[in-house]
């Protein structure tokens, strides 16, 4: 049953950071059919937390664009291909041959296609190479006749493929040959041939990894996606041979001879962006679209080296998914132009439909004006972290992942348009259908849980921590990985203070250089979340509001990136952990991931360093034996995911673990990066290292860095009307993070 | 040669007791021995937890593979999260030892 009530229209911002005195443009749709709704913009104040928070509010924002609308039909254009948008790229041809290399991954389609002049729909002559519901090769042509060599190619070896037809037979000749691979299979060649109606090609577009679907622009739609690796893809003016052709194959190159090439496409080149040049002489270059995964091994890939830059060769493939997206590309519906007076905030755009129905949030972030600040202080909104975690399908798909989180996982209506509408684009927590691990994320797209309510977790969370500055009158900024991105330590020198959300996991190295630049200044920073600064992202050049991540080596992963792909794309550094990446979470704020488990949450203790005078001064009137022992985030201040100092791992020798988490269970288990090889026993009550750890230690600048190592700490916060512990220990680091008052380096003469 | 012993002992209705006092505590060893049964691939049975409302209402669904939505049980509403892991500690229980839970 899907029957459930979901939100029926949805939409998303052109820019989700903005500053008052700008205009935010937002794309509102429907997936399904045209509808009213009433847009309300609201400020978000805090989240749905139950009877253990503050409980959802929201403040209404009065504004010209509130009030009934009717939304449009709006189709997202989802899946990866490269257009070649030259009318002569086949105009006139009566004889050809087209080849590939070519990688299957998925079956159980009605035809992948790897290259394409048709378009859905439509009659005019053309042709599809595809991969057909067999997992054959087989040719489509637009009058309905379909060749194919009938046996399937094996998934995830490497094929050439090749069709061809001659005009003066209307013969056309087909082969699928495996490329020899390690192992003891040999899978046959197959060939197969037939007839097609004759006649010269008229003037299309032609498709590599779809064919062309007609669809409102400036979207490109497409269908027939290819759900694999295609490399060197290649057009030949006239009908090779069988001859001509197998011995190609058995030469594994698709390149035809110099008297025929018409068109030879070369994806090794450029591989951090969208253009895709051709070697033939018409240069019938393309561009690709929704960023199909570059910098992937190719067919002659053989191990010997990880560097895409160093041997393209190697890389000469693009790997394209059927649910790729990197703009859904509707049009700007309503806009705001934000008065100068607006406060800096998270606010969004709620979208009301039908009684019954969940409304559909558009979270945004308003800023201070650039380059001014409104507070000392500043929360930075895990903007990065939220994207990575958009539109997350795993939760939703068969795993053992209760053994994992020690109960059941929750999701609700509005989660589940993320599998309902799989054009939404997944996160990169999930794998694309063929297996593969998402690696690119885009934020121009409806996003479904980044709103206030629903899991408590990153956005929910963190608005548990702005009620809290709201509920004790402390002024402060918002602020976004996005804008540190972009403007580095010039954000942040505008301010004393920066606060994190609860799981600041993706930092781009910008954004490192930034917080660590400013933190040398004398900035003071509090850490309050869990496994922060954890795997290394980037931002793509030419795909603005997209990050690419690869899940390299080790950590705690949805998903293993495939051997010889560890290296970004966008910037041909390795992914990853930040840890495995030279930059040690731990010597940035003191504690680093240790480990996870969603049974519970529990409390800290206080350590005998925290009677030292560098650091008592934090727990005045705070009288809790178990400190934190409450809470809305599974009852319990520490918890959900933790982090614990480690001076092996980069911790300062001077820092002071001033509290330590006790009570975990065996469902809190140690990191898979600690451990070298598998055993049990390494979790909650037995590992002592299972703990989080509040640190707090001096820097060289006069500042300071205080680190809770909890992602549940905030849902602490609000606990008993914010009379409790953890409200009062950390009102007390705030306000003395505020004073002006240098910190000393112990052992610094005064 | 395949075992045909039941993969959990229905005799240990103490555990069931345990876990049904609270869901989300400390557990004895021997629960936690049981939850990783019952929890495993063999018998988790694929539920996952639809909040209705938020704190009020709940519903179970199975999982589904091949990217397709949870299909909604929808005869089982639970007023806490609790309730409903106690629901699947029972359906778990019941198929991993071919035996009704007969405690409340």
């Amino acid at each position: 049953m899907t029957d459930l009530p979901m939100p029926s229209v949805l939409g998303y911002c052109d820019e989700w950071s903005v500053a008052a005195g700008e205009t935010i443009r937002f794309r509102i749709g429907s997936l399904t059919r045209p509808r009213p709704y009433r847009a309300q913009l609201v400020r978000l104040i805090s989240p749905e937390s139950g009877p253990e928070g503050a409980g959802l509010r929201t403040e209404d924002v009065d504004a010209p664009l509130n009030g009934p609308h009717a939304a449009e039909l709006r189709p997202i254009p989802a899946g990866s291909f490269v257009r070649v948008d030259r009318e002569d790229a086949v105009a006139g041809l009566a004889s050809w041959t087209v080849q590939a290399l070519v990688q299957p991954m998925l079956r159980d389609r009605e035809a992948q296609a790897i290259v394409s002049t048709l378009v859905a729909g439509q009659r005019r002559a053309g042709f599809a190479l595809v991969v057909d519901a067999k997992g054959a090769l087989a040719i489509h042509f637009a009058d309905g006749t379909r060749i194919s060599t009938g046996e399937a190619m094996a998934q995830g070896r490497w094929h050439h493929v090749a069709a061809s037809l001659d005009a003066t037979s209307g013969e056309v000749f087909l082969r699928q040959t495996p490329l020899p691979a390690r192992g003891f299979d040999r899978p046959p060649a197959v060939e197969a041939a037939g007839h097609a109606p004759a006649g010269r090609l008229p003037a299309s577009m032609l498709r590599i990894g779809a064919i062309g679907k007609p669809g409102p622009g400036p979207g490109h739609f497409g269908a027939w996606h290819f759900n694999g690796k295609i490399e060197a893809p290649s057009l030949a003016d006239r009908a090779l041979s069988p001859e001509e052709i197998r011995a190609l194959a058995a030469a594994g190159s698709t390149m035809p001879p110099a008297d025929c090439l018409r068109a030879a496409w070369d994806f090794s080149q450029g591989m951090s962006g969208t253009a895709v040049v051709d070697l033939g002489p018409r240069k019938l270059h393309g561009t690709t679209v929704n960023a199909p995964k570059r910098a992937v091994t190719g067919a002659r890939w053989d191990g010997t080296e990880h560097d895409w830059r160093r041997a393209p060769a190697h890389y000469g493939a693009i790997h394209f998914h059927e649910d790729d997206l990197a703009d859904a590309c509707w049009p700007d519906t309503l806009a705001w132009t934000i008065p100068s007076t607006q406060r800096s905030g998270i606010y969004a755009l709620r979208l009301d439909t039908e009684p019954g129905n969940p409304p559909f949030w558009i979270t945004f972030f308003l800023r201070p004006p650039r380059g001014k600040a409104n507070a000392r202080a500043a929360f930075l909104a895990s903007t990065a972290t939220y994207s990575v975690y958009a539109n997350y399908r795993a939760r939703m798909a068969p795993s053992t992942v209760d053994l994992a989180f020690g109960a059941l996982q929750q999701i609700d209506s509005t989660d589940m348009l993320a599998v309902v509408h799989p054009e939404l684009g997944a996160s990169t927590y999930d794998k694309h259908p063929d297996g593969s691990g998402v690696c690119h994320v885009s934020r121009l797209r409806p996003m479904v849980n980044v709103r206030p309510t629903g899991r408590l977790w990153n956005l929910q969370l963190d608005l548990c921590l702005l009620d809290w500055l709201e509920a004790q009158g402390f002024d402060y900024d918002v602020i976004t990985d996005d804008d540190l991105h972009r403007e580095g330590l010039s954000l942040l020198e505008n301010y004393a203070v920066v606060m994190s959300g609860c799981h600041p996991e993706y930092w781009s190295g910008a954004m490192w250089d930034g917080l660590d630049a400013w933190l040398g200044r004398g900035g003071r920073f509090m850490y309050l979340g869990g496994n922060g600064f954890y795997w290394k992202v980037d931002y793509l050049e030419g795909h603005p509001g997209m990050i690419e991540l690869r899940r390299a080596e080790g950590g705690t992963r949805a998903w293993a990136e495939t051997p010889g792909e560890y290296l970004h794309a966008s910037t041909g550094t390795l992914g990853g952990l930040w840890r495995r990446n030279g930059r040690m979470p731990n010597a940035l704020v003191g504690v680093g991931f240790i480990a996870q488990g969603f049974d519970f949450a529990t409390h800290y203790e206080r350590t005998e360093a925290s009677h030292d005078p560098r650091a008592a001064w934090m727990f005045e009137g705070v009288s809790e034996e178990r400190l934190g022992a409450y809470g809305c985030a599974l009852g319990g201040a520490a918890g959900m995911e933790i982090d614990c100092a480690s001076t092996a791992l980069g911790t300062p020798a001077h820092a002071l673990v001033v509290a330590s988490s006790t009570g975990h269970s065996k469902v809190m288990n140690l990191v898979v990066e600690e451990i070298n090889s598998g055993f049990s026993g390494a979790y909650g009550g037995t590992w002592p290292a299972v703990r989080a750890d509040i640190v707090f230690f001096e820097t060289p600048g006069g500042g300071a860095v205080w680190s809770t190592g909890s992602i549940s700490y905030v849902g602490s916060l609000a606990h008993d009307g914010y009379r409790n512990g953890i409200s009062r220990l950390t009102a007390t680091v705030l306000r003395r993070f505020l004073d002006r008052t240098p910190f000393e380096m112990p052992g610094n003469p005064a | 040669m395949p075992d045909s012993k039941p993969a959990i002992d229905a005799t240990r209705l103490d555990l069931a007791r345990e876990f049904r006092r609270n869901p989300f505590a400390k557990h004895s060893p021997e629960l936690y021995a049981l939850l990783e049964v019952l929890r495993g691939p063999a018998w988790n049975g694929n539920y996952v937890l639809v909040v209705l409302e938020a704190h009020r209402r709940y519903a179970l669904a199975v999982k589904q593979p091949g990217g397709r939505p949870p299909v909604v049980l929808s005869n089982e509403i639970h007023a806490s999260a609790a309730d409903a892991e106690w629901a699947v500690f029972r359906r778990r229980w019941e198929a991993a030892s071919g035996q009704k839970l007969e405690i409340e």
